[in-house]
């Protein structure tokens, strides 16, 4: 099996099948583009993703590797539930939340989309069912709203009324 | 005071940091901006009318950031395939001297101005670019505060210094202590107080950029930033104080815009460049540059293109203007060399000078990529050499080959970690260039991401979400989010504040399936429909349980809609008035739980002359009245229609008209339905290949008909399955063959019922056989002679002794494989599924 040699910002190399480091659109691209998909001598630094967090992705890459490619043009409906997480991604998700923002980000530049949508659902997840302050909290964000214009929100908001979720 | 301005505007200064964030990313694709670009959107609306699914026509603007997929070309988003194909980089350039201008405009003039360039030395403190630096540093600074404030995962990675987000309350004790700070720069002070100097001897720096263009007011030539020992770069007080170790205070910092006389190492002093091409707006302003400019854009608008005076010349693209900057500045032995290779003359620049590159982060991350990129085409555009173009240390390196720049860029990032531990001098002004270079990227990963992961909230969660701070509620509101509005579970009690916030939003799609109504719900509608009519950008509605009186009144009311979807219809009998607005209307589908009735013909029906797709499922007796007003609907393009019990004849002579058709379904024909008239009209539409038969009577002569419609290319077919399904089963097999060569897809269903029987028909009968364990499987029982069967080994049949010696009972794999004999060029299934998932089962893709 071929292999490309990826490095990590803080300097580590990785060597990684080329099936599995296609997932990342970003070198596939490459790869395509280069026509070095035969000769994979050079190291690929990629400076903003550190070793901790390219080796998670790779993990995760590794298992997800026979998924089904996603197209985005095929015109399927975008998948918008959070409560399709498979177990394995489940469990893989359990980090905290500097890892969790460094995966998104390197996901983000890898363009893989998968842990993309991933990364996203679950914070998506830790989003759902709290209350504006609790999400402050959760995320460490300074409510930089002054009160008038929170009121003012919450007025245009009211339109719509909290419900309790029933089972469909 | 100057600083005192920036501390009140810091809530001004993030939010409109944002909106240039934020219009850098939807203003780049030229695509879809704010309310106000409505007209835009209107017109993209149009190519994406008929997409079942919400985002795929956004996914083209929504991704046109400098971080996202540019282009059509997917995944063109990143940085190595930017390098990789330098056109695509030149397009990301391209893109990038949108917000640039906004981003960095910094206090420049036009470069004419620029009578005196900063001459770059080989002192380490030298750097031009300075404003543009100063603007994405102090931007990276900045985002610190955003990232932390938008997804709050703390400190982050991407060159971050140490302490670069506290906690909130501490945060919040230490604004105390800020504001008491900031009181006291009301006493003069004087600059050369040693308690100035105490700083140093901790590691820390003080830098102070004057401004390039003096324009007589003094307290505006410069700006001042602290670098703390671990190198991070402190612009404003509020900073300070939270950075503040060691012993030191306050006290022990001025703003002041002169020298506190530390040494060269200790304190930085330097001249600003003018840079870009917007004209200042206040001579007296002094925001910083980020906040001057992005001012004047007001989120997600289009930044506009820089204004010349009258009688000027046309204004030089920003890139052109900053390629000649660059190459007054670049020294002329490292612009020849930058021939060869000019991408990582590109890189090195953005590397110092970053000039609020947005490319910045992409480019240095992938000097490998570069590289490659320079040897595989060595015509580069001009403006790319000098990106940000700076004086700096690397320039020296770049004098070298591709090769050993990579090398030095490698080295430089692990010499980086490295000095960052160490938190030495060149540590600190490493890291505040990486920051710097990572500042746009990074913004716009945070902005990106938020927005993505908004797409998984639900209306009401989203507006919730809107409430929790100035960055989200901008996020929230972007269009993109709300293109399409679903309101499953949710409940609606103001319905003028939901057309408000669609109006605004430029919502398109309207979903109100499941619905929650509490109440009354002919009052509901009542307030829907006065408030609904205002919403003129909506293009699609699916209805929840509703009369049918609402679409009707939906037809008058909004007239740009294209879909109406009601498949919950309540009345009986059906109303069609105010059916004759819907002119306009591309599709319609009525459905209701139960079979109701017309009162009278489907006259208005005929009013629809736009109508591509009609769908009609629930009409008892369809056909009993006069259908004939349908063939005035001579757009369709897909028609299903049910209960067909009174279809035949009289269908049959409405097709003809119907010559865009391509797709026919039609629902219960039994009783009085006459399939073979039908298939005679079905035969003379050319374009007509699709056709779907759900429980259907397949009577015998079925096979004889179906042979002229050789126009079918996907062929569904549930057979009624309630008497004589051998007889059935029988037709289907020796019809189907008929059409072996123009066939090209055939589903046929049997209903998991039917199986049942056959099965429990086989244990009653073959008493027999039951104990060997040869048990054929799922069967069905066709009529003998079984069409095709003479070629098929029967080995596998079982045919009981006391069956009828008429009917034999076949295995479905046996059945596939009379099948796959008689129709070797079609792609065959065949489905068992429960009678009441017929009515659902649509076509299917077969691989």
């Amino acid at each position: 099996m071929p292999c490309i040699q990826l490095q990590s910002s803080d300097g580590e190399i990785f060597n990684v099948e080329f099936e599995i480091a296609m997932c990342s659109f970003t070198i596939k691209t490459m790869m395509v583009d280069l026509d070095l998909e035969d000769n994979c001598e050079e190291v690929v630094p990629l400076t903003n993703v550190d070793s901790n967090i390219l080796r998670k992705i790779l993990q995760w890459a590794n298992y997800h590797k026979d998924d089904p490619e996603a197209n985005p043009e095929d015109g399927k409906p975008v998948d918008r539930r959070t409560d399709n997480i498979c177990e394995w991604d489940q469990e893989f998700m359990k980090v905290d939340q500097q890892t969790l923002y460094g995966l998104i980000k390197a996901a983000n530049y890898l363009d893989i989309r998968g842990l993309m949508a991933l990364t996203c659902k679950t914070v998506a997840n830790m989003m759902k069912g709290k209350t504006e302050e609790q999400m402050r909290k959760m995320f460490n964000i300074q409510n930089d709203l002054t009160p008038e214009e929170e009121q003012q929100i919450r007025q245009e908001n009211e339109w719509c009324e909290e419900v309790e979720i029933v089972a469909d | 005071m100057a600083q005192q301005h920036k501390l009140h505007s810091r809530d001004q200064y993030q939010q409109q940091f944002v909106a240039t964030v934020a219009g850098g990313t939807t203003g780049i694709g030229g695509t879809t901006g704010h309310g106000s670009n409505s007209e835009k959107r209107k017109h993209r609306v149009l190519e994406c009318d008929s997409d079942e699914d919400d985002f795929a026509g956004f996914d083209e603007d929504a991704t046109r950031s400098e971080n996202g997929r540019l282009g059509q070309s997917p995944n063109l988003s990143n940085s190595i395939s930017a390098y990789v194909n330098l056109k695509k980089a030149r397009d990301l350039q391209a893109a990038l001297s949108k917000p640039l201008p906004s981003a960095a405009a910094a206090p420049s003039s036009s470069s004419t101005s620029s009578g005196a360039p900063p001459v770059t030395g080989g002192s380490g403190s030298a750097a031009s670019g300075v404003s543009s630096l100063a603007a994405a540093t102090a931007a990276a600074e900045k985002q610190d505060e955003m990232e932390s404030g938008l997804m709050g995962f703390g400190a982050t990675g991407s060159g971050g210094g140490a302490g670069i987000f506290e906690p909130s309350g501490k945060a919040a004790m230490l604004m105390a202590a800020a504001n008491q700070a900031k009181r006291k720069v009301v006493a003069p002070v004087n600059a050369q107080d040693e308690a100035f100097k105490l700083p140093f001897k901790f590691g820390w720096k003080r830098e102070l950029v004057y401004r390039a263009n003096l324009d007589g007011n003094s307290k505006d030539k410069g700006e001042v930033y602290y670098i703390t020992p671990s190198g991070k770069k402190l612009r404003t007080r509020n900073d300070i104080v939270m950075a503040l170790q060691d012993g030191l205070t306050m006290d022990n910092f001025t703003f002041i815009k002169d020298p506190v006389g530390g040494s060269p190492d200790e304190e930085i002093i330097r001249s600003a460049k003018s840079y870009g091409t917007t004209p200042r707006r206040s001579v007296n302003s002094v925001a910083p540059p980020v906040l001057e400019s992005s001012s004047d854009n007001s989120l997600g608008k289009r930044i506009p293109k820089p204004k010349m005076p009258k009688g000027a010349s046309p204004p030089p693209p920003a890139s052109s203007a900053r390629s000649s900057l660059g190459q007054s500045r670049t020294p002329p032995s490292s612009r020849s060399n930058s021939q060869t290779s000019p991408k990582s003359g590109a890189i090195v620049g953005g590397h110092r000078g970053i000039a609020g590159n947005a490319v910045g982060q992409k480019l240095n991350e992938n000097a490998f990529g570069a590289a490659k990129a320079g040897k595989l085409k060595n015509n580069v555009d001009d403006s790319r050499k000098s990106v940000g173009s700076g004086a700096t240390k690397q320039q020296a390196t770049n004098q070298t080959s591709n090769r050993s720049f990579i090398a030095a860029d490698l080295a430089a990032i692990s010499q980086n970690n490295s000095n960052a531990r160490t938190s030495s001098l060149a540590a600190g002004i490493e890291q505040n260039r990486m920051f710097a270079s990572n500042f746009f990227s990074n913004v716009s990963v945070g902005y990106d991401v938020l927005q993505q992961t908004f797409q998984y909230l639900k209306v009401q969660e989203l507006l919730r979400a809107s409430c929790v701070c100035r960055m989200w509620n901008q996020v929230a509101n972007h269009p993109r989010l709300w293109r399409t509005v679903r309101m499953k579970n949710s409940h609606v009690n103001d319905w003028s504040g939901l057309a408000h916030t669609l109006r605004q939003n430029g919502t398109k799609h309207l979903d109100l399936r499941k619905m929650l109504i509490s109440g009354n719900s002919d009052e509901m509608w009542h307030r829907f429909a006065e408030n609904i009519s205002h919403v003129e950008n909506l293009e699609r509605i699916d209805l929840c349980r509703c009369s049918s009186t609402v679409v009707g009144n939906l037809m008058k009311s909004n007239p740009n809609l294209k879909v109406i979807n009601a498949l919950a219809i309540k009345n009986d009998p059906l109303d069609f008035s105010n059916f004759e607005y819907g002119q306009y209307l591309h599709e319609l589908r009525l459905k209701s739980s139960a079979a109701v009735s017309v009162e009278n013909e489907l006259s208005q029906l005929g009013f629809l002359k736009n109508l591509r797709h009609l769908s009609l499922t629930s009409i008892q007796k369809l056909g009993s009245t006069s259908i004939k007003s349908l063939e005035n609907l001579v757009n369709l393009e897909s028609l299903e229609l049910g209960e067909c019990t009174e279809i035949g004849q009289n269908f049959a002579e409405i097709l003809p008209y119907l010559t865009k058709l391509q797709r026919l379904r039609l629902e219960k024909g039994q009783e009085n339905f006459n399939m073979f008239a039908v298939l005679e009209g079905i035969a003379v539409l050319p374009d007509l290949n699709q056709l779907e038969l759900i429980n259907c009577d397949v009577k015998v002569g079925f096979d004889k008909h179906i042979n002229k419609c050789s126009n079918i290319k996907k062929l569904l077919l549930i057979p009624t399955y309630v008497s004589q399904s051998a007889a059935t089963n029988h037709m289907v097999l020796s019809g189907i063959a008929k059409l072996k060569d123009s066939l090209e897809v055939f589903i046929w269903t049997v209903t998991v019922e039917l199986l049942r029987v056959t099965e429990l028909y086989i244990d009653q009968c073959d008493t027999k056989n039951r104990d060997d364990k040869n048990s054929p499987g799922e069967s069905i029982p066709i009529l003998k002679p079984v069409p095709g069967v003479d070629e098929v080994p029967v080995a596998n049949t079982s045919n009981p002794a006391d069956t009828p010696a008429q009917v034999e009972i076949v295995p479905l794999t046996t059945v596939n494989s009379i099948l796959d004999r008689s129709l070797p060029k079609t792609k065959l299934k065949i489905l068992k599924i429960p009678f009441a998932s017929t009515w659902k089962q649509g076509m299917i893709e077969l691989p």
